[in-house]
């Protein structure tokens, strides 16, 4: 499985969204992506990646695009 | 017996600390610094410590009282022990956001995980203390850990269940709405009239069968409804 196809599958698995509602998919743009769901969606990226998000890089992962750009950081190239 | 409560004002979650004759049990140590405080002013001796669940702000201070009284008796359910030495289980990993989200923002916390603890229970459990029987049930949902403490069947500690105003917080990691609506509510529900709730946070309270059970019976029948649905 591909690093895009973890990602992807954490935002499905965590949020019941279907594939094509992701590009657009921001924080409280739906009603599972709220704080507890944040904060649940960087506890499982963590795991499936085996990184730690810093709580700066947590507050500014404002959406699925810029997730990516995030992940790169901690060398997760998506 | 007297009863002292210290609250964490970051997490504001409540330390009870339980004492006779010069003993005490310590229930959900929350803090590495206040319960030891109380407990040592008061020259008092801890003798059985106690968790509701895994969650950091109950047990951060669970090894400094173990390091200070080692002889103490620790006794927590076998899902919490290992909760406890998880920092994503235990929520510390990412209790920095929980804080920012919580109004809390710039607060360092630092991640971290509890020695195991050797005597471990599964399913209903009961132990005595000075003549006290404490009694403990499993109440998954918040966290699979999470359990009731009765003492004497008058008195609950009802962890993160019950707590004034506050909705009940399943979506954390290891939390389940399914297993508190199948487990969890059903039994809180059926808790006696009269019965002396003390509550992981928020003031204790007596319960009685009509206003208190607001906000457990609402968050259930809306979990029920989804799942019907």
């Amino acid at each position: 499985m591909t690093n895009l196809e973890k990602y992807d599958r954490e935002f499905i698995k965590m949020f019941g969204v279907k594939k094509e509602e992701l590009p657009t998919l921001k924080y409280r743009g739906i009603k599972k992506w709220d704080s507890m769901g944040h904060m649940d969606l960087m506890s499982a990226l963590e795991e499936r990646f085996d990184i730690s998000i810093s709580t700066l890089d947590v507050l500014d992962f404002t959406d699925y695009e810029k997730g990516k750009t995030i992940l790169a950081k901690y060398g997760v190239e998506i | 017996m007297q009863m002292r409560i210290s609250t964490d004002p970051l997490t504001e979650s409540n330390c009870y600390i339980l004492e006779e004759s010069g003993g005490c049990v310590v229930i959900d140590p929350n803090d590495s610094q206040a319960p030891l405080r109380i407990i040592t002013e008061n020259g008092w001796t801890p003798e059985l410590i106690l968790l509701t669940h895994e969650h950091c702000d109950h047990m951060a201070g669970l090894d400094t009282l173990r390091d200070r009284w080692p002889e103490a008796r620790v006794v927590v359910s076998r899902v919490c022990n290992e909760g406890i030495q998880n920092k994503r289980l235990n929520m510390s990993m990412i209790m920095e956001v929980y804080l920012y989200f919580s109004g809390h923002p710039g607060c360092h916390y630092d991640p971290f995980v509890c020695r195991p603890v050797e005597e471990c229970y599964d399913g209903d459990f009961s132990i005595t203390w000075r003549g006290h029987r404490f009694r403990f049930v499993p109440l998954p949902g918040h966290t699979p850990g999470s359990v009731g403490i009765f003492m004497d069947d008058n008195v609950f500690f009802s962890g993160d269940y019950l707590l004034p105003d506050r909705e009940v917080v399943l979506r954390l990691p290891g939390g389940s709405e399914e297993d508190y609506a199948r487990v969890t509510v059903p039994f809180l529900q059926r808790l006696p009239d009269g019965i002396q709730v003390r509550p992981g946070h928020g003031a204790p309270f007596t319960l009685h069968n009509t206003e208190e059970y607001r906000w457990e019976l609402e968050h259930f029948e809306r979990v029920d409804s989804r799942q019907k649905n």
